[in-house]
């Protein structure tokens, strides 16, 4: 790799692009959000990914997914393709592993990723897979977008990106996964029809959760401490560190970092 | 891909073998201790390890030997009750030290390489089952060594080792050595 294409970016450090070059990358979902942070992964340098997404580009993917096409719909051609070709048009010897699956059905290529993001929808299949990277000491980001509507007022749009390390609390201890919410989803509560899901919030979204994992293996501002909580709020354009983080345990009481490894029968 | 041995250390643990590894000793040039792993399976045959557990050696486990080439030598009483814990725990063990002058990866000496086969030996009669090792620190990174159990004892694997903190710290394996 040529030092002039990461010229702009050497302030990261001295052994910055080697941090970046040797660490595997797991993105679960490619949709709205994992496809930004998977092209800035590949911008930034990352050569190791594993990818899941079991679904296929459809047209209302489009609104939001970077990287897919109009003839992609028409090939109803699997998101983990869309997503290596991102990678390889950027990062031609790249390692990528694809995945047209859930993770659930394949987990043992994510035990091997050094960070995970999970750009996936619904509050069980996020609950699991920071519970996998919880006992594989896997450092998990989620994000997550919604827009909620009430009355006749405007709609509000918000979201979330927090970094779970293993240690510090989890997305329980920090309130974004909630015991109502799970059963709630568990039972089917409430068909609210598809998430809406906008370009430009995933597009930020994705871009804090990809800086925080530069900054987590460059330590380049020396500044960042987990837990991370940061909340979006789209209707100002704004992200703030939570409240949340105030009234949250100082360590994680719901993963105790001695129930790693495989689970023992 | 290929099968891999990866060791993961958290960093509270990371932590708390940093503060016993640079305390000073009366007489020895440096500290060793022990960690104890558990163990996940990953792709394609690749084994993890977790060190949990953490066995600080004390001021007389150590044994003057008085040779510039040995920063520490440890008491049969030490390996002995490193190989209680295996036997007791049913977990592997890694012999830890640490190359306290160094920054970046470090590297085994001639010494290191020489003596720890003998102290993985030690480990695998206490259970021959396991994998045990060693892993070595510098100021901000880690590697390691490790032997399987069917591992021919000249022969020691190199792991990628991570210290999962923040900074992330990734050391990439591969380069094994043979003595």
């Amino acid at each position: 790799m040529s030092d002039e294409r990461y010229s702009r970016q050497s302030f990261l450090g001295p052994h910055a692009q080697e941090s970046i070059e040797c660490a595997v990358m797991g993105i679960v979902g490619l949709g709205g959000g994992g496809s930004h942070v998977v092209q800035q992964l590949a911008h930034v340098g990352f050569q190791q990914y594993v990818l899941y997404d079991p679904d296929c580009v459809e047209d209302h993917n489009l609104n939001r997914m970077v990287g897919a096409t109009e003839a992609d719909v028409k090939e109803a051609r699997p998101k983990v393709e869309v997503a290596l070709r991102i990678i390889r048009g950027l990062q031609q010897q790249a390692l990528v592993e694809t995945y047209r699956k859930r993770w659930q059905d394949e987990p043992l290529p994510l035990r091997r990723c050094d960070l995970l993001f999970g750009c996936i929808d619904g509050v069980g299949n996020r609950r699991d897979l920071e519970a996998a990277a919880r006992r594989y000491l896997i450092p998990y980001i989620d994000i997550g977008l919604d827009v909620h509507q009430a009355g006749t007022e405007p709609p509000v749009m918000a979201g979330q990106v927090v970094l779970s390390m293993p240690g510090t609390p989890c997305l329980h201890c920090l309130g974004v996964l909630q015991e109502k919410a799970l059963e709630q989803e568990g039972r089917h509560y409430g068909n609210a029809g598809p998430r809406p899901q906008v370009v430009w919030a995933n597009g930020v979204l994705a871009s804090t959760a990809v800086g925080i994992a530069i900054d987590l293996l460059t330590d380049w501002t020396r500044q960042l401490r987990p837990p991370v909580y940061l909340q979006y709020f789209g209707n100002e354009g704004t992200m703030q560190s939570s409240p949340r983080l105030t009234f949250a345990p100082k360590t994680c009481v719901h993963y105790p970092t001695t129930d790693i490894g495989d689970p023992e029968i | 891909m290929n099968t891999q041995l990866i060791i993961r250390l958290a960093h509270p643990l990371y932590g708390q073998v940093m503060v016993d590894l640079t305390r000073p000793h009366p007489f020895a040039d440096e500290r060793v201790s022990f960690l104890f792993t558990k163990a996940g399976t990953g792709p394609h045959g690749s084994i993890l390890l977790f060190p949990v557990d953490y066995l600080p050696l004390q001021d007389e486990q150590y044994i003057d030997e008085n040779d510039p080439l040995v920063g520490a030598a440890i008491s049969g009483d030490a390996l002995r009750s490193a190989m209680q814990r295996v036997l007791d725990t049913g977990m592997g063990a890694l012999h830890v030290h640490m190359h306290a002058h160094h920054r970046g990866r470090p590297r085994f000496s001639p010494t290191d390489w020489h003596d720890l086969p003998d102290i993985v030996q030690s480990l695998r009669n206490a259970n021959s089952q396991l994998i045990h090792g060693a892993l070595l620190l510098s100021q901000d990174m880690a590697t390691g060594a490790l032997w399987l159990p069917d591992q021919d004892i000249c022969k020691p694997l190199v792991p990628r080792v991570s210290i999962v903190g923040s900074p992330l710290r990734i050391c990439p394996g591969g380069e094994n050595r043979e003595r």
